[in-house]
């Protein structure tokens, strides 16, 4: 647990930062990489910036929305830079929206975009998994290993941990990764979100649980599933509809 | 490569739906917070301490009441900023069951100058005194200013390091901690 890091007089706060780091090496991945999709990079810039300042806006805007009344005579507290008036959920959805809309008006293909886009979410993961264990939050179950790390009155597994590997582990593939010609656009991203929620699917079991479904099982694990279904599902009826296109290239 | 695509793709979905099922929690097993920890969803650490006008203060005796604990000192200016919006909330929660206290980090910091700003800004909450640290660490104070919202059972419900905090966000967590 890394809750602050104290340079000098100032204390910023560890999970913010680390997110700060990921979000700024996604950025720069996004860039260099936009050229290996066809994408123009001015586009996916635009897309990026517009949808993070929506994300931002559209989280404190829903956060005030659910609480007006605590805003009541304290108008200050709605340009609060604390980051706990966020709504993340809303805020996640309003920025998705956003650059979907931009995509849709710039005309550009809807799967070369999402492929172009995995590099800066590839980076934003680790990062994000990274502060969680900063925060101390998301701990895992106790466990005799000895790996475990102390925590809470027992030695835990540091399922963050596991889950910073898997996903730089999946950053450094799609890095070395030159998309295949034989593949139809969107492989790659549905590749990475096929990855990522099977590595989650498989770490969530080491996690504290929080929430419980029916018969105990933790419904995170059904999200992940879902995910990985509509992912694989995706990823194979693209390749099947593009299996004549391809034949048909190779009669020619 | 082809023909082997849709096996391969059953096959993964059901181990993941087998790995599911394994590794189900029994459910009379829920996370009981039965310990004390400075974490989310855990038992809030015991403390008696004196305050500025020599009141003991037991966090045990609030038990049944939602608490705020903001850990704060004189010399850090966030914390200074934000004693405003937490003396606003003392004195909007007042007649509720809501209990606010500041605890002061007096071993990093200084009685007169702790007095000073607290008879300069009329600062009403109560002021535990925290001379050893003991209670810093007990929390993981890190950094100040550090905020913890614990419920009716002692349990923490939610913890804020850094500041400073803005009344709006006092008064959502302070209504979740009554409504709970």
């Amino acid at each position: 647990m890394f809750p602050v890091f104290n340079i000098g007089p100032l204390s910023v706060p560890a999970p913010a930062f680390i997110l700060i780091i990921g979000f700024l090496l996604g950025s720069y991945l996004l860039e260099k990489k936009a050229s290996s999709y066809s994408v123009d990079s001015e586009i996916l810039d635009r897309a990026l910036w517009i949808g993070t300042l929506s994300t931002l806006l559209g989280a404190r805007l829903s956060y005030i929305a659910g609480s007006p009344a605590s805003f009541k005579g304290n108008l200050i507290s709605l340009i609060s830079l604390n980051p706990a008036l966020l709504d993340p959920v809303a805020g996640f959805v309003i920025g998705i929206s956003a650059v979907m809309l931009i995509i849709s008006r710039q005309k550009t293909m809807y799967w070369k975009f999402l492929d172009s886009f995995t590099p800066f979410i590839g980076s934003l993961l680790p990062a994000y998994y990274l502060s969680r264990f900063a925060s101390g939050t998301a701990y895992g179950l106790p466990t005799d290993l000895p790996w475990g790390i102390y925590l809470w009155g027992a030695a835990r597994h540091p399922v963050q941990i596991y889950l910073t590997i898997s996903a730089i582990i999946l950053l450094t593939i799609i890095l070395i990764y030159t998309p295949s010609r034989n593949l139809p656009s969107g492989s790659t991203f549905l590749l990475f979100s096929a990855a990522s929620s099977s590595f989650l699917l498989f770490f969530t079991a080491f996690q504290e649980p929080t929430i419980f479904l029916i018969a105990g099982i933790r419904i995170e694990m059904i999200i992940f599933w879902i995910i990985l279904f509509v992912a694989l599902f995706l990823l194979n009826s693209r390749i099947q509809s593009t299996i004549p296109e391809v034949n048909d290239e190779a009669k020619k | 490569m082809n023909k082997f695509r849709i096996p391969l793709t059953i096959t993964l979905l059901v181990a993941a739906l087998a790995w599911i099922w394994s590794s189900r929690i029994p459910v009379d097993s829920s996370p009981s917070p039965l310990i004390e920890a400075a974490q989310v969803g855990y038992l809030a650490p015991d403390f008696k301490l004196s305050s500025l006008n020599s009141q003991e203060i037991n966090l045990i005796d609030l038990n049944g009441k939602p608490v705020i604990i903001n850990f704060w000192a004189s010399w850090c200016p966030p914390c200074k900023a934000e004693m405003a919006a937490f003396q606003q909330a003392f004195l909007e929660y007042a007649e509720s069951d809501l209990q606010i206290i500041a605890i002061n980090a007096t071993s990093q910091d200084s009685l007169s100058d702790v007095s000073r700003f607290i008879y300069q800004n009329g600062v009403t909450i109560p002021i535990p005194l925290d001379q050893t640290g003991s209670v810093s660490r007990a929390y993981l104070v890190h950094s100040l200013p550090t905020t913890y919202f614990i419920d009716k059972t002692g349990v923490i419900a939610e913890i804020i390091i850094g500041g400073p905090i803005p009344l709006a966000l006092l008064r959502v967590q302070a209504n979740q901690l009554l409504t709970d």
